[in-house]
């Protein structure tokens, strides 16, 4: 923590220090291409997302959209204090934190690892087949996978269970949807199952760039395939991976919103509440059904924070480690 | 002689415009229309001295105007105006155009991001409560107040007490209601439905009280085991659990399924004497609990009940797979009527019986309401300051509550399915009665009603009902009138009790809602009489500390209040 | 190449988990495109598994009949292409230019964007900006609402970053410009991010109904989703919605609406994007980097 403020005093003075110091601006000048590619963007940024970042202040009022951000009245940290103190706070964030921290344990790895396979895989039409196969449920919105999840995993007659009892792994049809202990792995599996094949496209890519005369040199080694997907594929991608780990554990309170929403069939299936409500339905609830809105953006902001702390640390443990970083 | 009538003639229309026009000058309300602008002076247009004094038929007073309409639904679209006989037909003979602005799937979104850059429609149509409250605490509507003596069709078909349920906290009336009740007949279409064959081949036992009820499924599960025996329709916004709903109001006299549920516009209290009281303490809620509870251990319900989607329960009516089903929305054509249907189409002796609701031992059977009404309807429409002529508006809706409207929107133009009146009621010609089912609906006859005349409609509906040859009769227009209707409670007096999400009460009301969500499965998974017991007592309990006390509360003053506004304040 | 033991155990077990994993998602999609084909009321009856059971094109028909339905479709491919286009040239553009050692207030554009990618002022301060710059309700708007991608501005910069310094020195040495080793060395060289990405973006814009739900009013501009939306939402009869009482009413949700018509609308909707993958897998092939100059 100590060393995140120095850095930043650093930047800050750096950046100040430009201001005075007329050898940046030389050099400023002097760059004056790659900085013309730049500008036009953070122009662009600057106009369309940071203008917009009163919205975030709002939390600290009343906001009434109807006399808008100068009219409404000032209250602090009231609304900060409401979520922390409210008796959802807790339950929200450990479900966020689960969610979250399943989906990235087995969900960020799932689409490398069939990255791996089918860059293993010699045949080139099965391997486009499965490719194209395999992103389809990422098209599939999450109304039609809801449906198609409640429709088999049902009680009475849905296939899982008819499976299960003829394959007499179990006797009695398991209430999947009505008890708590299932709904983590169902939400999981079932965004595991949608975004796996999407997800490998990036792998994919990545894993064209490495020089085939690496796995050639190895395997006039000795190496066995196996090994080689581990000594040379791997560490390969492993800037690529390093990034978008860094990103996912920034956004480890995403913890989901289509998905729980509908899986909870609108937040009303009672029994999975307790475990299935996250921020980000909390939100909705709170700021659009209910119409608190500046409650539901204290609770937004909050999230925000945490999770650019936690982008901050991450990259910066990543940066200790190798050199990849975000900046 | 002929010059001289004419010239009369036109002098005392002169005379009548000029009047008119300086009387309207003087008016509060809109400045710039006439009340006889139609084309052709009617016979009964006379320069009244009264100011805004009411003149000519409903239609009459109708003037061409076009105006844009938001309908504040995430599942709704609206269709395009003049596509429709009905609609094409007003747009012919009345000039009136409707320009829908559309949800598209975002309502909430949309209505604020309208609110927040002024770009509000002229009309909304949208669910009391707090969105309406909260546009007209921010001036944004339009008081009706001042068009009321001049167009008092309205007044007489919505009727005085419903207007002053209507009005605002600041006693205005800004709200036209859609599918309001003026007399005392309620509607409704909660009902139990028996499967005929199954219930044929079981011997077609006595199935009045719940104790019959219980006989009877522990036979259809002998006998039929991949029958599920008891099922309801599925799980609606709030946690609203319908088997639940349904059974409650047999367990106690004169209570009704929105009493227990935590839903938007719905009670969550037990009215008792002259107070709302706590529905964990009322006895008919426990009876109902641990009945459900004891026919879902004894295998005799689905299991299913608190996560199967419509589809699922669709399709098991569809296929005669459910022996007795209970829903409050049992005999419509989404659920019911298909079934039936569909299940005739195979064996004409096959379909769904509509049966008289159970009760228990103790409970007066004419006193069992498992399905609720409000005389104040559906939902309703609002006139926004940004119309241009609300007055024109308004007129257009005092039309539209009138017999004549009701008819062309929700039967069709005169000449196309019908040709003329019997009472009043239209008669279906062949072209009806030989209509392909399909393109009938394809003409989205019905569609742009929104101030539909519930008293009207459905009496005449019943009537054209029986105009027809009794195999083409509806299933469910039978079924209401025999039982559905018969058995639905008048909740008017129990509207409006929902606070105010925002403040402490509303925030109360959402843990209250967040805990019976989560406690009433657990109730009814319980494993024991004495659990289900327990459970109800310990979320009492737990209630009772949240704050449920204060919620009712303020549930019994508006339940007072709401008294007094329908005795006639 | 001779395969081990070891090694054909290892590519058995693969093929074997693809195949799974193939059918797994594979059955769903058919499924539901079976069940487009097949006439609502049947579909209602459940069991339609592998084949339609009543074949009918009627709800395709629906779908197709629907005025704006060429008009959407149009909207929404000048959209995806356009948007697709612009927000990659321009974000690549910017990730190469922060990619570049030694650029002046680097560290601070990198820190702008990453906060803009956890901080945000929301759905409505966005409305009225979008308001006030006269934006609402056009087609310019949907071009432009999110051109500039932070994520995958970052993905460029840590791909550029990864190529050779050596290669752009050489490139320069013969007199390139540095415009001229970003267009004419690098891009060439970033097929598979740009590919990939460009799905991305492609597949984000095309399926969003969201943004032009809320930020347009002018039927003809709205896309493709948008559009369905409507569509599945008209299949909810006026008959039911008319015949409402006060009650059951409060609950009608999309589930009333025809499941085929659903499976119809999403295969519309769907399958003009999916198939766009296939014919860039080329751009995937092994071995891009080849006669770089090696450090």
């Amino acid at each position: 923590m100590n060393m995140k403020t120095e850095e930043t005093a650093q930047i800050l003075y750096r950046e100040t220090k430009a201001k005075r110091d007329p050898s940046i601006w030389r050099r400023f000048i002097s760059q004056w291409d790659f900085q013309i590619m730049i500008i036009p963007s953070m122009l662009f940024i600057l106009i369309f997302s940071y203008i917009p970042m009163w919205g975030v202040l709002v939390s600290f009022q009343d906001y009434d959209l109807f006399q808008g951000f100068w009219a409404s009245h000032w209250v602090g940290l009231k609304h900060f204090k409401m979520f922390f103190e409210s008796p959802e706070f807790w339950g929200i964030m450990r479900n966020t934190l689960v969610i979250s921290f399943l989906k990235l344990l087995i969900g960020f790895p799932a689409p490398i690892i069939l990255a791996l396979m089918l860059n293993e895989v010699r045949q080139m039409v099965f391997k486009r087949v499965v490719q194209t196969i395999t992103y389809i449920p990422h098209f599939f919105s999450w109304v039609v996978v809801s449906g198609l999840v409640f429709s088999m995993l049902a009680a009475d007659g849905g296939g899982v269970n008819a499976l299960l009892i003829k394959l007499s792994i179990i006797k009695e049809p398991i209430n999947f949807l009505s008890e708590t202990n299932y709904f983590w792995g169902i939400l999981v599996t079932t965004n595991v199952w949608k975004e796996i094949g999407f997800g490998s496209i990036v792998y994919l890519a990545a894993i064209a760039g490495v020089d085939p005369a690496l796995y050639e040199a190895a395997s006039l080694d000795g190496a066995s395939k196996f090994k080689q997907v581990f000594l040379i594929t791997i560490p390969s991608i492993a800037p690529v991976i390093m990034i978008f780990l860094i990103m996912n554990i920034g956004n480890l309170l995403n913890a989901g919103f289509d998905d729980v929403l509908l899986l909870t069939k609108n937040l009303n299936n009672g029994v999975v509440m307790p475990v299935a409500q996250v921020i980000d339905t909390y939100v909705y609830q709170e700021g659009i059904i209910n119409q608190r809105f500046s409650y539901a953006t204290a609770a937004g902001l909050f999230k925000s924070v945490i999770s650019i702390v936690l982008l901050v640390g991450a990259n910066t443990i990543a940066r200790r480690l190798g050199k990849t970083s975000l900046w | 002689m002929k010059l001289k009538m004419r010239k009369n003639l036109s002098v005392l229309t002169l005379v009548a415009v000029t009047m008119t026009l300086t009387l309207s000058a003087c008016s509060s309300g809109s400045s710039t229309d006439t009340s006889s602008a139609s084309p052709a002076p009617t016979a009964s247009t006379e320069a009244s001295a009264a100011p805004q004094a009411s003149t000519g038929t409903p239609k009459d007073k109708v003037k061409p105007v076009t105006f844009s309409q938001y309908v504040n639904y995430d599942w709704f679209t609206a269709l395009k105006w003049g596509d429709q006989p009905h609609t094409k037909w007003v747009q012919d003979n009345l000039q009136i155009n409707v320009n829908p602005v559309q949800a598209n799937g975002a309502a909430a979104n949309k209505l604020n991001a309208m609110i927040v850059s002024d770009e509000l429609p002229d009309v909304i149509v949208l669910d009391r409560g707090k969105d309406v409250d909260r546009l007209q605490q921010a001036g944004k509507l339009v008081a009706l107040d001042p068009y009321l003596e001049k167009y008092p069709e309205f007044v007489q078909a919505v009727g005085e007490k419903n207007i002053n349920m209507l009005r605002s906290s600041d006693g205005k009336l800004y709200q036209i209601p859609n599918w309001f009740i003026s007399g005392d007949k309620g509607n409704g279409n909660a009902a139990y439905i028996v499967e005929k064959k199954i219930y044929k081949a079981l011997g077609s036992p006595k199935l009045e009280t719940f104790d019959d009820l219980e006989a009877y499924l522990k036979m259809v599960k002998e006998k039929y085991p991949d029958v599920v025996p008891f099922d309801a329709g599925e799980m609606r916004d709030g946690a609203d659990l319908q088997m639940v709903g349904m059974v409650y109001s047999g367990f106690g006299d004169n209570r009704t399924s929105s009493f227990i549920s935590p839903g938007a516009g719905l009670q969550f209290g037990v009215p008792n004497g002259d107070k709302m009281t706590s529905i964990y303490d009322d006895p008919a809620f426990q009876g109902a609990v641990t009945y459900v509870s004891k026919l879902y251990r004894e295998g005799l319900t689905s299991k299913d009940m608190f996560t199967q989607t419509r589809d699922q329960i669709s399709e098991k009516l569809n296929k005669g797979k459910i022996a007795v089903f209970a829903a409050y929305d049992s005999v419509t054509e989404g659920l019911g009527r298909t079934a039936h249907n569909n299940l005739r189409n195979t064996d004409p002796e096959d379909g769904y019986i509509t049966v008289w609701p159970f009760h228990a031992e103790g409970v007066d059977k004419d006193k069992v309401f498992p399905g609720g009404y409000s005389t104040l309807g559906w939902n309703v429409n609002v006139i926004t300051t940004k119309a241009k002529d609300p007055e024109a508006i308004f007129a257009y809706y005092n039309w539209m509550v009138t017999p004549e409207a009701q008819n062309l929107y929700f039967f069709g133009p005169q000449g196309l399915y019908w040709d003329k009146l019997e009472d009043g009621v239209p008669v279906p010609n062949d072209a009806y009665i030989n209509r392909d089912p399909k393109k009938y609906d394809e003409q989205h006859i019905g569609e742009f009603l929104w101030a539909g005349n519930t008293s009207y409609i459905d009496g005449t509906k019943g009537k054209r009902e029986q105009a027809l040859p009794e195999a083409a009769q509806d299933w469910t227009t039978v079924s209401q009138a025999t039982v559905s209707f018969k058995t639905s409670l008048n909740t008017t007096e129990f509207s409006n009790m929902d606070p105010d999400p925002k403040s402490d009460l509303g925030i109360i009301m959402q843990r209250l809602k967040d805990q019976y969500k989560n406690s009433l499965p657990k109730m009814i998974f319980a494993k024991s009489d004495d659990e289900v017991k327990s459970i109800i007592a310990q979320t009492s309990k737990e209630a009772q500390d949240m704050g449920y006390d204060k919620v009712l509360e303020f549930k019994t003053k508006v339940w007072q209040d709401n008294l007094k506004k329908l005795s006639g304040k | 190449m001779k395969l081990s033991a070891g090694d054909k155990f290892f590519m058995t077990i693969i093929y074997a988990l693809l195949c799974v994993l193939v059918f797994v998602t594979f059955y769903p999609f058919w499924n539901s495109l079976v069940i487009s084909f097949n006439t609502g009321s049947d579909t209602a009856l459940g069991g339609v598994t592998i084949w339609p059971r009543d074949f009918t094109l009627d709800n395709y028909k629906v779908v197709f009949k629907e005025h704006n339905i060429t008009n959407a479709f149009l909207i929404t491919v000048a959209r995806t292409l356009l948007g697709t286009f612009l927000s990659i040239f321009f974000t690549s553009m910017f990730a190469y230019g922060l990619s570049k050692r030694g650029v002046v207030f680097k560290k601070f554009y990198m820190i702008v964007c990453v906060i803009t990618m956890y901080f945000s002022g929301g759905l409505i301060p966005y409305f009225i900006l979008i308001h006030s710059m006269h934006l609402y309700n056009t087609f310019t708007f949907l071009v432009l609402h999110g051109l500039i991608n932070v994520f995958n501005m970052i993905i460029f910069r840590t791909f550029f970053m990864e190529i050779p310094q050596g290669l752009e020195e050489s490139a320069k040495m013969d007199g390139c410009s540095n415009f001229g080793v970003y267009f004419r060395i690098v891009l060439p060289m970033s097929k598979p991010v740009l590919a990939t990405l460009s799905l991305f973006t492609a597949v984000t814009i095309w399926n969003d109904w969201f943004i032009p739900a809320v930020f347009l009013v002018n039927e003809k501009l709205l896309p493709l989703q948008t559009l369905l939306v409507q569509v599945i939402n008209q299949s909810v009869t006026s008959q039911l919605v008319s015949n409402l009482n006060s009650y059951a009413q409060t609950l009608i949700q999309q589930t009333t609406s025809v499941k085929s018509l659903q499976m119809a609308t999403m295969m519309v909707a769907s399958l003009p994007i999916l198939l766009v993958y296939p014919f860039i897998q080329k751009y995937f092939v092994k071995g891009v980097m080849v006669g770089s100059l090696k450090e």
